[in-house]
């Protein structure tokens, strides 16, 4: 098992934990067993069950998950009791990201920012570049306002894809993917800071 | 436990330092990428032989192994066989299904008997991700002249759910590496399909033509590394109409693309063109072909200045094979040869010719593979000669342009 298929299955069985451990702690279990919980759901996804382990079922379903995922799932392991002001501001920027960047690459238009996220100058320098300036300005503001979270997002999702941890030579897949996407959606949409004021 | 606000700035100061650093590396890497890369154009050589006698001969490269076939694509080995691909099972998205491969010995001018080469078990092992079924494969040779042979898989819903696969052969076809996934698309991976037969460009890379069903339909072309990593895509189209790319290359910076067509009537053949090695292309637009929303293929000749092209010459059955040649570069095409033609009163689908490939051997002789009633790959070969032949039968022509 190579690096990068390790990384994607981990990516998933971590996922399973992390969904049981926030459902078990919001069914107030107590914090050492759900943790313990979290482990075993982590160690059996690995094992086959009629031939097909669990995270192979999930990865055929959702590819791998962005590096993102992984240091927010890792967030909520770490620190159960979230913290909104660290993950707030991460999930508002992937879902007004997501909100452009995916109609867009599926194809409700000719412009395509995907083709973007592979870093050649093919399509010309402007629109890669642009990318890059958005993520270092995107970087300055998390430090200003010490969003640990969104700043530790920005600067190892790009790490990351230097080092070629996942399958994909494409830098979006380490910044942004549906799972976390959809997530981000739905709580931004449960807590969307100008509801009070729509409602006024 | 908590940290100290002088802690806290000295980490994210730490960090911080990290991220600029690793944006002025790629920044500095794309900066010093190369240029892209134009087409590996070969200039058309002249023929072996002049005025050779015409050559047709028709066969089956299937020998019912399995009771549906479909979507076949062959390439030439290194000896002049050549080996030619299929997905079959118990019928199309069925577990069963594998992908096939037999071989056509030039000597004899016989098929062997097919084999199973890969199956969803090899793909799911290779791939590390569950599989459901298993759908087109696409051959071609990679840089170092192995067999790169892509495939599509499914692992929940339709076709639209597809992703492609890649196994290499460093022995002519006699084993095969473990597949791998390749990474096409920012949504799940999903919805990724090849047909059309991959180009290949100066630096060794190559262009693998695909295209898009989920909520869109429209083409790409993407480009794959010596490793089989996708390292850039362009789109050819956009909107919901436009699928299946073949594109023929006619010189090292320009490209002309065909795709089929699945929006409102009249149904044509679509087409376009890249000047710039196919980094940006025109709109699509119908040409005079008619195509009722099913696969084309094309190959640049290699022994005369001319574009072959198998379609079906019909805007709503695929009731005929046809063969049309184009002197211009694919600007008109003439039809050469109609070389299946049902006179059914009743549409039946399962007498339908569909998904042709087309390959031209060192020898100059050319092969067209297609799905025959389904249940078979059939096979035919003949020489330039056969095909300028005029045409014993009633000439058909273009249905869009008019039936004689």
């Amino acid at each position: 098992m190579n690096i990068q298929t390790l990384t994607g299955l981990s990516g998933i069985s971590l996922l399973f934990s992390v969904i049981l451990l926030r459902v078990l702690l919001s069914l107030k279990v107590k914090q050492q067993t759900a943790y313990i919980g979290a482990i075993i759901i982590f160690a059996v996804s690995f094992i086959p069950i009629f031939g097909i382990s669990g995270n192979y079922y999930i990865r055929g379903l959702c590819n791998d998950l962005s590096i993102t995922t992984l240091i927010l799932m890792t967030y909520y392991v770490i620190s159960p009791h979230d913290s909104r002001s660290q993950s707030r501001p991460l999930l508002f920027l992937i879902t007004i990201t997501g909100l452009f960047f995916y109609p867009a690459a599926l194809g409700f238009g000719p412009i395509d920012p995907y083709a973007w996220g592979f870093l050649n100058q093919n399509q010309g320098l402007f629109n890669p570049l642009i990318l890059l300036i958005i993520l270092a300005i995107l970087m300055y503001i998390a430090f200003k306002k010490q969003y640990i979270l969104l700043l530790l997002c920005l600067v190892l999702a790009p790490f990351a894809y230097q080092t070629g941890i996942l399958e994909s030579k494409n830098i979006w897949d380490y910044l942004l993917d549906p799972v976390i996407f959809f997530y981000a959606l739905v709580v931004s949409t449960i807590h969307n800071p100008f509801r009070k004021n729509l409602r006024l | 436990m908590t940290f100290s606000k002088k802690s806290t700035l000295y980490f994210t100061t730490t960090i911080f330092s990290i991220g600029i650093l690793s944006l002025i590396s790629l920044l500095w890497q794309l900066l010093n990428q190369q240029q892209a890369p134009h087409f590996l154009f070969q200039q058309e050589s002249a023929p072996q032989q002049l005025n050779p006698e015409p050559l047709f001969k028709a066969d089956f490269a299937s020998h019912e192994s399995t009771p549906e076939v479909h979507s076949a694509t062959a390439i030439e080995l290194d000896n002049n066989n050549i080996m030619a691909f299929w997905y079959g099972g118990t019928r199309e998205g069925h577990k069963d299904v594998a992908v096939y491969g037999n071989t056509w010995s030039s000597k004899t001018k016989q098929w062997a008997q097919e084999r199973v080469l890969l199956t969803r078990h090899a793909t799911s092992e290779g791939t590390a991700r569950y599989i459901r079924k298993l759908g087109n494969p696409v051959v071609t040779r990679g840089s170092d002249n192995s067999i790169w042979l892509f495939y599509v898989s499914v692992s929940v819903g339709g076709w639209a759910g597809s992703s492609i696969n890649l196994s290499i052969s460093a022995d002519e076809g006699k084993s095969w590496s473990a597949p791998r996934r390749l990474i096409t698309s920012p949504f799940l991976n999903l919805s990724t399909l090849i047909k059309g037969t991959p180009v290949h460009y100066m630096d060794g890379t190559i262009g693998l033509p695909v295209y898009h069903e989920f909520v869109a339909k429209f083409g790409e072309l993407l480009r794959l590394n010596s490793s089989g990593e996708v390292i850039d895509k362009t789109r050819l189209s956009w909107g919901k109409t436009s699928l299946q790319p073949v594109i023929f290359i006619n010189s090292p910076e320009n490209a002309v693309a065909m795709m089929r067509y699945q929006g409102d009537p009249p149904n044509r053949i679509l087409t376009q063109s890249s000047s710039d090695a196919g980094l940006n292309w025109t709109p699509p637009i119908k040409s005079q072909l008619p195509n009722p929303g099913a696969g084309i293929i094309g190959l640049k000749l290699h022994d005369r200045p001319q574009l072959l092209l198998a379609f079906n010459n019909d805007e709503e059955e695929r009731e005929d094979m046809t063969l049309a040649t184009s002197a211009d570069q694919g600007k008109s095409w003439q039809i050469a040869k109609t070389v299946e033609q049902n006179r059914l009163a009743i549409p039946d689908k399962d007498k339908q010719f569909s998904y042709p490939w087309l390959l031209q051997t060192r020898d100059g002789n050319i092969h067209l593979l297609y799905t025959w009633h389904k249940n078979h790959i059939k096979h035919m070969v003949f020489n330039s000669t056969w095909l300028e032949k005029p045409l014993a039968t009633a000439s058909y022509f273009a249905k869009g342009g008019g039936k004689e």
